[in-house]
Formats: C-alpha cells, structure tokens, sequence
C-alpha cells in the first residue's frame, strides 16, 4: 500500500515540460551613444520629466499610441523602452481627452498624479482629479482631491512638479488653470497662474493642502538639501530658498540675464537650471544652463547649447542631466551625459 | 533523467473487476436423457445470492440480476448437480439458460447447463446494440466512456448517425440524465469514471418505447455494485517520463473499493482525478518564424490546462429477499482554462470556463416472486440531477501538482451573474478592464493580439432536474411479457450572459441576457412484446410531454405533447436472425432556444439572438432492418440498414434582413439513411477481433441566418432564383463512410524468453484500434467570408486515419497483484484535420487572406513606433533611425502578425499521446 505514494512522488520528480512563455521585448541602454543622447522619438511631445522617488527612473509624458491622449511613461535613466506607462483606455474615458499632470512615484510603488478629462470637442477639463494608484494597478485608484478647491482662502485648480516628502506627504506647485485665447483669432492657450508652493496629507479620506509660507508664485520649483529646502523663482532673474516648512525666502543667487527660466532641477545642494537665451554657434537661438550651488550662492553658466531646451532632471549619479528639447517638430528627451563637472 | 523515470515508472500493479447491473435469466431444466421437464429443480445464482424454483413445465424465471457473469448451479434430488461459471447477464435483457440434468445413476458427459441465449442471434432482441464491457474498457486503448463509444458504429464525435450532437439520450442506471438546457453545446457535466462501469450500450435503432428524448440515439451505462469482500483498485497515469511535444502534462490517479459494510449492504467508491498541463493538445506544425515562440516549443499550449475531478459512491441495499435499494451520488467538476490565439502573448487573460455536475439518485428494484407464474417486476427512480456552468475571465492558475490547482477556479462577475442582476450589469462591471493591443509580440505591432485586459466575458447558465421513473414489467405468460410505466421531470433553469463587460450597454454592445423558469417534461409508455414460436412482436407507444414552464415570456405557454408509436419484428431464417423496426421519436428542443441570448459572434448568429418560448419538440421516424448471423460459432456477422426523416429541426432564421439578429425555429427537416456492417470474433483462445464499417448520408435544409441571407442568389435577367434558400444539404456530422477495426489478444504464461528469471511477455495483453473515416462537410466561403463559395456543405475535409495501441502486462509486487501498461493513441501522430478555413480549403490562411488582414491592421494604425516604445522592434528599424515608420518598416511587421495569427491550431485533431500506467490491486 506505500507503493502507490512513491510512485507518485518518483513521477513528481520527474516534472512536465511547461508551456511557452513571452516576457515584454525591451531594449536596453540608449539607442544611439552621441551627444546629447536621444531618449525619445515619440512623434510628438515627450515632456516634463520627473525623477522618482528612488532615481531608478524618469516619469515623462508621452503621447498615447491610439487616441491622441497624454500618458505618463517611466523610462530609465539612462534610455531604453518604457518600463511602464499609463494610458487611460478604459472604456468609459474614451470620449474625452486626457491629460495628466505631477506624476510623482515613491519607491514603494505608489504613483500621485493629476488627471484632467475634457470632453472631446471642449477646451477646458470637466474633471481634474489628484490620485493615489499603486503603479502596478494603476486604474485601481483613490481620488484624493477634486479640483477647483479652495486653500487658504486661494482657489486652486492645477498642481504641477510633485514631489513624495515621505509616506503620506508631498509637495507640489499649486496654481489656476487658465484656459484662453490671447487674442480672438490667436490659438487656444493653456496656461497655469502660479499661486504657491503646497505641502499635501494624504488621510483615510483624501488629502488636505497647506500653501508653505514664502513661496508664493513660483514659476519653477525644486526641492533642495534631501527635501529640506524649496528652492524657486518668482522672476526670470532672482533664485530664491526658503525651508521646505516655510519662512521667509532668502536670495541665493540672481542670474546674470533676465530670459524664461524652462526648469530647475536639484541633488543635494546642487541645481542645474535652464534659461532660454544666449548664442550659438551658427548664430541660432541656445539656452543657457546654470549650475547653482546653495552652499556657495554661486552661479555658474556651465554651457550654452544650440536650441530650446526645458525641465531639465539632475540624475542621481555622476553629472548627467535629462532635459527635453522644445524646438519643434522634435520635442524629446535628450540625456547629457557629465553635464555638471 | 526522463528515462530512469520512465524505468521506474514502469513498476506496479493491475486488476478488472467483475462487471454486474440489472437484466434476467430464464430456461428450463430437463431431464439429459428422455427431456422430461423437471418440476421442483432449485436454481441457484452465486452461491444462493439468488433462487428460483422451476415450475410445472420446468421453466424458471429470475429478474433483477446485476449484469454481468454470473454462476449457475441447479440441483434437483435424484440429479447431479450441474453448474455453469460465466453465464453473462446483460443490461435490460433476458438470458436464457437451458439446463440438461443427469439422473446420479447416469454418467453423461454433457452435464453442464447449454443453450445459453446467443445476444446475436437471440430474436427477442430487436434492438440493435452495440456492447461495451468493462472488460473491453480494460483491453482497449480508451480512458473513458466517451472514448469507447466513438469506437462504435455510426458514431461521429459526439455525433450519432448523422444527428447533431445531443440528440441522443443518456441512461445511468435505467435513469434518464441529460442536460436538456444546451446539449447540443455542452455535455452532462458528469464524466463517469471507467472503474465505476458494468456495462454500456449504444442502441441506435428504433429501441425501447420506454426510452425518449433521443432521436439520434441511446447511451445506456449500467454501474457495478459493491462485491461480497472488499477489494479496490489504484492507479496512476502520466506522461512526465516523456519530453517536448510528448510530455503534455497529464497527471491521472484514480481510486476505487467496493465490499460488503454491514450485513448484505456493500457499497462502492471511486475518486478519479485528472489533469493535463495541455487539455486540448492539437498536431498543428511548428510555425517557421523563428520569432514565434511556438517554433521552438509548439506544445503545449499555455493557459489551456484542465482538471477533472470525480467522486462518487454507491449503495446497495437488500431489503428482505425482493426489494433491493440502490443510494447513488457522483458529482463531476471540470474546470479548464482556455487558450485564445488572440491572447497568445498574454495567455494569462485567455477566459476560464468550470462545469459542475452532479446526480442523485435512488432505486428502489421490486423483484418478482420467484415461484410466480406471472412474475413482475419493478423500479421506482428518483433523480436529482444538477449541472452548473459558468465561463469567463479568470486570474492565472496556481498549479501545486502538474496541472493541479486545487482550487476552484473562480469566474469574475460570477456573483452578479449568479445574481442575474441585468439593472446592474447595463454599466460596465466593476474589475473589466478594456483589452488593448498587446505590445508583447515579437512583432510590436498594434494588432490582432490582444493584452492589458480580458474579452469581457461573462455567461453563467444553471439546470437541474429532479427526475422521478416508474418502471413495469410483467411477463403475462411464456409468450408475452409488458412494460410500462412513465416519469415526471421538474425542471428549473437560469441563464445569464454578458459581452463586453468591460463596457455600458449601448452601441454594439447588447444588453445583458437572463432568464429563469422551470420547464417540465413527463411521459407514459406501454410496450409490449408477444413471442411466437421464432418470431417476436415488439410493439410499444410512448406519449412525451413538454412544458416550457409558465414563467418565461412572461406568459402563459402552452404544453407540447407527442405521441410516438414504435413497432419491431424478428425472426429467424435461415439461421440468421432478421429484426425489421420502425417508430417515431421526439425530444424536446435544448431549453437555451427557448430564450434570448447576447453573443459576440457576428458571423453565426450574431449579438443579439431571440429566444423562442414557442419551439416545439424535434422529431425523428426511424425504419431499421437489420440481420445477424454467425459465421462461426464465435464469429458474428451484423448488416443494418437504416433510414431516418428528421422533422422539426430547430434553427436559426434571421430577424428580418438583419444579419446580426436571429430567433429559432423549428424549420428543418432531413434525412439520413445508411448501412452499417459489423464482424466480430469473440474473444477466445486469447484474442478477439471486430471491424463495424458504416456507409452513411445526412441531409437537412439548413436554415441558418447567416447562411441563408447570403445563399440566395436571383438571376438578375430573368429574376429566376438560381440557387434556392431551402434545398437539403449534408449535416454538419454527414460522414459518407467509416471504419473502425480493433483487435486485442493476451499471451499465455510460459511466453517468450525468460531473462534473468523473468518472462517479459508473460500474459502481455495488447489491442490496437485502427479508424478511418472519410473527410466531413464545410461551406467555402470567399475571401471576405459575405459570400458562399459553392453550396453549403459542398466541400469536404480530407479524410481522418488513426491508430491506438495499449500493451498492458500484469506485475506482482509483494502481496499485491496489479500492473503496469503504456497507452498510445494516434501511434502515426497524423495530423487529422478537423477543420479548415473557409476562404482557403486549408488549415491555413493563404497569401491574399493574410495579406487583407495585414493591409487592414495596418491602415488602422500606420504611427510610427519610437524606440523607447514596448512596441519598438530593432530588427525592424532598417534605417536606423530610433523609429520604426512607414509602410516599408510597419507593413512587414503586420504581415508577419497577421501570419501567426492565422496559423490554424485547434484545426488539427490530437497528437500523438502517449501515457504510462500503472495499478495496483488490493
């Protein structure tokens, strides 16, 4: 009678052929190796780029594949496919356009960003939301805030370069989302009028914003010195910090040329920042990156490079530096390898 | 490593069991030397399980014997006592067993009893039944009842004689089980298990008027009962030794015991597990792109696993010496996870579908007296059968042991269907995600495979029967016995269906469709048969009824009634016994026509198909004349000639012009005739032989909505209808010609070499099964699939060809008997195809068809694919640009998909399958 069992642990041993599997294809490192490297070839704009949490990757927007509508993608940092994305194809959005804004994923997963639904044919969003999605079940999602909301007597209806802070918390820049022609015959514009720098809780039944005192109307923002320190601008000139809890700002270093400031990334007590402007060989327009050290208050024009470059991402290692390229028709990510010496 | 495994796996141990069921015995004791029949002779069945006495004439009588061999001894004082070993029972017959007996004072070497009923020639028998024991279960390469009966003739898959599939009946034990909601798509739901057989039949004449809801056919299983000492079996079946394409998962581990529990009381029981990593294994090619996945690995199939699991018991009560109760129970649970060529690359979100049956019953038997002169007999059944289906989206298995899960596999939505809450299903349901293009093929492409999301399936359907028979017989006098008797079935049925669940209703998205009622069917029946000298009258009348159950439709539903006359006569000349028969069947149509049901299936029936409360039965007349001969004396022959007219046919009729609309109907009608010849050497000396080859044709109209819309054609000169709409056509099952031939022997003790002490063929049994049969019908259609392409059924598939084998050699380990075998089922690994495209004539999609498709898919989505896309393809990138765009880089990568999706898999019949087995007997 313990024959019977033996054989079936003998037959056990000896196992069963398994069926084919398929893994996604992905391609690592970057396509090409020249300077800069081109991180994208999306047809159209790839944009604002985010470090995560944990500086294994960059969070951008990307332009989904069917429908038009905007996706949050994860690259790595150093190129390669698209470790992840997020693309609303649920039935039930599919007669709106998405957008989606402050992608911002901490290493435990947990993914924050903005949604804005318009129906198709509308100019400005019906629904803006903030959620909380684990990134591995990204529609199974809690809605933490349902925008316009009011903070501290201002109305808000955009948050934008979000940031985890820590478990529960984070930090973003706040706004109003302006929907509007310049001019009657001019192209709709969307624009963001900067109203603060917010710190989020998220609680069992949303979340709560507070405006952090002194960063009033950032432009750009940073969080600086391990989350410790906001730094911002007002103006295209004048680089401001204030503590990450709020005080009152102090000037770190006024920019030698006044120009649009497209972006500031910082790691540690360093930041890159990036200004339209300045000269190029051949005479074509460039933009002019600044390192700031908050240590020091010092700034320094690192290089000038030839077209419209924005929202760059200072990576965790070495001086390497993502920025997307804003002259048209190319609107990609580039990596600049050893940007900062 | 496989090998040692196979070595090893080739210990164990072996055993049948003696098949018993319910049938008679009669004859009549003489005395050997001056034939004088002897009154007051003791017949005793088994050691005295069963008596009789002989009467007046010497005549005796026994009813109610389990079938099967049994032992007969007869004494009378003044006699010897004679005694017969194997004198066999079968299922619903009489046997008869004439006994010569000698005075003690006369030495005669003919003591034994003779004449034992020849089931060929026996002319009381006007049925025309194929046999299959529990004995040709173990000798032939089969696995399961289903396999044993595709080996008889005139059977076609599921198919019997030309009919559709589920037109036959099924009788467990004298008791009518059938999933009356969607046998023509479904089964019972109950497999029974090989070990728990006695004995079944296929009966394909004009049979018994005590059997209805058959039109095609009958398929009686008589189950054994407990023996008089416990004894059991186990075994356990695999095809781990084996590698690549051979080893398709298979894991089987049967358990069963019967013997006495208390008193005369014995009881059986049988747990039969299986599981295959590969449930649905096909002989398609390895695919030549060497992106495809299945070119180094065609099998098996991923997510397309399957278990089946069976329990089930039975009790076997004597109570007092003519009432025998028999307590019931099997339960079936076959849960199969289901490959989708769309889902190939992301198998994991392929549906799931699981169907529970499950029966119920009691038998109380009223044996007849043993010293009446007219002895009756009787049988109440009660049945409760239940069968329970439910398929849909489903996580990914967690196999534990094989293809083992051991769990149940749940459906999503199941609770809602169960519900059949359509208000809430009208949004999308809650967990449906949209299913997107996958990115995860070799090709990149956005293209016929899919990913991210399921189909949004969802369809639930439940039937149960309570059941309750009453069956008579009464022999009136030596010429004339009558049966009779009727039963009553309460029905109770619930269905739901949901597409695209993923969506809110609207659009192309049909509502989600439920119903609940409870049908009834009942019905009478009186037969009897009147035997005069050679020749025998079997006449009989059966009145069905039908009644779709008052709450469907929301309105009062008429009962359907049908009374069906049947009528045999046989005879003996010439030594070969003729039956000539002729009677009228009806069965109610499958309860799913009745009511409304949302499909995504626009090429058939469409989205959206309508019930119709108002269908009436399907209807059959069925004239048979057959011969049986024997040839020699363990040599039959059997010629059966048959004609069919089917009436009433249920099927589809378009709503209008809409194509994508249907409601049934009962509009076709058809006919099959055909002749079927079987030889048969009974096994003796070791071996035994039968050949069955069938010449067959089945026509119908068929008025499928999909068909018929497009099969009219007008001349547009003269207006003349050039090609009809409703003109007969072959069946779907019009197999013009088969043949099966099976041969099985044993080799004695002393055979073969001995080495090292051991006879390696010592009492090796071995049968092979060879079947052909010719190509079955398929409508071409052009290349678009909007048009036909000849007639309907015009052309035929090529042409089916297998061969089994199963070597099976008793071995003795310690005290335990048992065996060890290795079955091997299509040894040729032919490739049978079992369909084609349409548009093509063959398994696979030619040039233009793929080219379509690819030119399809790719107008629909000509972006181009950027590097750090999932769907960027270096290889494809010729010009090295980060980018894969244009129609020079896209086109060749739809092309390519469009290939592999077409490439035919379920097509193709099995593999070859190869399993080790091994069983020990306790």
């Amino acid at each position: 009678m313990r024959l019977i069992p033996a054989l079936l642990l003998l037959a056990a041993a000896c196992g069963h052929s398994e069926p084919y599997t398929t893994a996604p294809t992905q391609n690592d490192g970057p396509f090409s190796a020249g300077a800069p490297t081109r991180l994208t070839f999306g047809s159209s704009t790839d944009s604002a780029a985010a470090l995560t949490s944990d500086g294994q990757g960059v969070l951008y927007f990307f332009t989904g594949f069917t429908n038009g509508d905007r996706c949050i993608g994860l690259l790595p940092p150093g190129g390669g496919t698209r470790r992840w994305e997020l693309c609303d194809t649920r039935f039930e959005a599919a007669d709106s356009g998405k957008s989606y804004s402050a992608p911002a994923l901490n290493s435990d997963g947990q993914l924050l960003y903005i949604s804005a639904l318009a129906r198709r044919g509308r100019d400005a969003p019906d629904r803006t939301t903030l959620w909380l999605a684990d990134s591995a079940l990204p529609f199974q999602r809690r809605a933490l805030i349902s925008f316009p909301i009011n903070v501290g007597g201002q109305g808000v209806s955009w948050l934008s370069d979000a940031q985890w802070t820590g478990p529960e918390s984070f930090i973003a820049r706040a706004g109003l989302l302006n929907v509007q022609r310049a001019c009657p015959n001019c192209t709709l514009d969307t624009t963001v009028v900067p109203a603060g720098v917010v710190r989020g809780t998220i609680t069992p039944t949303g979340a709560t914003l507070s405006f952090v005192p002194g960063a009033e109307s950032p432009e750009v923002m940073a969080l600086a010195e391990n989350g410790g320190v906001i730094v911002f601008m007002r103006s295209f000139t004048e680089v401001l910090r204030v503590p990450a809890t709020g005080g009152t700002p102090t000037l770190v270093a006024a920019l030698p040329t006044s120009a649009r400031v497209t972006g500031i990334s910082c790691r540690g007590s360093e930041c890159v920042l990036t200004q339209l402007g300045g000269t190029v060989a051949g005479g074509g327009e460039g933009t002019r990156i600044y390192r700031i050290r908050l240590a020091t208050n010092a700034v320094d024009l690192l290089t000038t490079v030839a077209g419209r470059w924005a929202g760059p991402v200072l990576l965790p290692t070495g001086g390497d530096v993502v920025m997307q390229a804003s002259t048209t028709p190319t609107r990609d990510l580039y990596l600049f390898k050893g940007l900062l010496p | 490593m496989r090998y040692l495994c196979l070595f090893a796996l080739t210990l164990g141990a072996a055993a049948p069991a003696a098949a018993q069921s319910s049938g008679g015995l009669v004859g009549k004791v003489v005395d050997a030397a001056t034939g004088t029949p002897l009154r007051g002779a003791e017949i005793r069945i088994d050691a005295g399980a069963r008596a009789a006495i002989t009467d007046t004439a010497g005549e005796y009588r026994i009813r109610g014997l389990t079938a099967g061999p049994h032992t007969v001894t007869v004494a009378f004082v003044g006699y010897r006592p004679s005694r017969r070993e194997g004198v066999i029972v079968r299922v619903g017959e009489i046997t008869r067993a004439d006994v010569r007996m000698a005075p003690v004072a006369v030495e005669l070497a003919t003591l034994t009893a003779v004449g034992v009923q020849d089931p060929v020639l026996d002319p009381l028998a006007p049925s025309t039944v194929q046999r299959i024991s529990a004995e040709d279960l173990r000798r032939l390469p089969v696995s399961s009842l289903e396999d044993a009966l595709g080996l008889q003739a005139g059977v076609v898959g599921e198919s019997y004689r030309g009919g559709r599939i589920g037109q036959q009946a099924f009788i467990l034990d004298g008791l009518g089980v059938k999933n009356q909601l969607d046998a023509s798509t479904g089964g019972s739901g109950l497999r029974i298990p090989p070990d728990l057989i006695a004995d079944a039949s296929l009966i394909t004449n004009g049979f018994s008027a005590r059997y209805g809801q058959a039109i095609s056919g009958l398929v009686s299983v008589s189950t054994r009962d407990g023996g008089d000492r416990w004894r059991g079996r186990m075994a356990y079946e695999t095809d781990r030794p084996m590698s690549g394409r051979s080893d398709l998962g298979l894991d089987r581990v049967v358990f069963q015991a019967d013997g006495p529990i208390a008193g005369r009381i014995t009881a059986v029981g049988i747990l039969d597990f299986s599981a295959r990593l590969d449930a649905e294994p096909v002989s398609a090619p390895a695919p030549s792109d060497p992106r495809d996945p299945r070119s180094t690995a065609p099998s098996p199939l991923p997510h397309n696993s399957g278990e089946v699991m069976t329990a089930g018991g039975k009790l076997t009560i004597p109570m007092g010496t003519r009432v025998i109760t028999r307590l019931f129970g099997l339960g079936t649970r076959e849960q199969r996870y289901l490959y989708d060529q769309r889902y190939k690359y992301d198998a994991e979100l392929g549906p799931g579908r699981r169907v529970d049956g499950t029966l119920a019953s009691a038998h109380v038997q009223l044996l007849p007296s043993a010293n009446s002169r007219r002895p009756i007999s009787g049988d109440l059944r009660l049945g409760y059968f239940s069968r329970d289906f439910v398929r849909g989206a489903v996580t990914s298995p967690d196999y534990k042991f094989g293809a083992f899960t051991g769990s149940k596999l749940e459906v999503q939505g199941e609770e809602l269907a169960r519900r059949q809450d359509t208000l809430a299903a009208r949004q999308a349901l809650p967990g449906f995600d949209t299913p997107t293009f996958s990115d995860r093929t070799p090709y990149g492409v956005p293209a016929f495979f899919l990913g991210n999301a399921t189909q949004g399936e969802l369809a639930f359907n439940t039937f149960s029967e309570l059941r309750s028979q009453l069956d008579f017989t009464a022999m009136l006098s030596d010429k004339v016995d009558l049966g009779f008797g009727g039963l009553h079935a309460a029905q109770d049925v619930k269905t739901f269906q949901r597409v695209f669940a993923y969506r809110p209703v609207g659009g192309i998205v049909p509502p989600a469709t439920a119903s609940a009622f409870s049908p009834s069917i009942s019905a009478l029946y009186a037969e009897s048969q009147v035997r005069l000298s050679d020749i025998a009258v079997t006449a009989g009348v059966r009145y069905d009824a039908f009644s779709p159950g008052g709450s469907l439709d929301n309105r009062t539903l008429q009962a359907r009634s049908s009374v069906n006359p049947r009528i045999a006569v046989s005879t003996v000349l010439s030594g070969a016994t003729i039956v000539a028969s002729i009677g009228k069947f009806s069965q109610p149509p499958d309860l799913q026509f009745l009511v409304d049901a949302a499909f995504d299936d626009t090429t058939r029936t469409g989205r959206f198909r309508q019930g119709n409360p108002d269908l009436g039965f399907e209807q059959s007349t069925q004239f048979e004349l057959s011969a049986r001969v024997r040839l020699r004396e363990a040599v039959s022959l059997r010629v059966n000639v048959f004609n069919k007219r089917l009436e009433g046919l249920v099927s589809s009729a378009p709503i209008n012009v809409n194509p994508d609309s249907s409601v049934f109907v009962n509009a076709d009608i058809g006919n099959v005739s055909g002749a079927e010849v079987i030889l048969e050497r009974e096994r003796r000396n070791g071996w035994g032989m039968r050949m069955a080859a069938v010449l067959q044709r089945a026509e119908a109209t068929v008025t499928d909505a999909f068909q018929l819309l497009r099969l009219t054609e007008v001349d547009i000169v003269n207006g003349d209808t050039v090609r009809a709409a409703r003109s007969q056509w072959p069946l779907d099952y019009d197999r013009r010609l088969a043949f099966t031939a099976t041969v099985d022997g044993e080799l004695p003790a002393s055979s073969g070499p001995r080495i090292l002490g051991i006879r390696p063929f010592e009492r090796l049994t071995g049968a092979a099964v060879l079947r052909y049969g010719s190509g079955l019908p398929y409508t071409r259609t052009n290349i678009t699939g909007d048009s036909l392409v000849g007639e309907i059924n015009g052309s035929r598939l090529p042409s089916q060809f297998t061969v089994d084998l199963l070597l099976r050699r008793p071995v003795r380990f310690g005290g335990f008997a048992g065996g060890v075998y290795l079955d091997v089922r299509n040894v040729l690994n032919r490739a049978n195809q079992l369909a084609v495209r349409r548009e093509s004539g063959t398994p696979n999609a030619n040039d233009a068809t793929i080219a379509k498709l690819a030119e399809t898919a790719y107008l629909a989505n000509p972006q181009a694919i950027p590097y750090e896309s999932p769907r960027y393809r270096r290889a494809a990138d010729t010009n090295n640009d980060g980018v894969v765009s244009g129609r020079a880089e896209l086109y060749p990568l739809y092309e390519a998909a469009a290939r592999d999706f077409t490439q035919p898999l379920f097509v193709y019949g099995a593999p070859r399958l190869i399993r080790f087995g091994m069983e020990v007997l306790f």
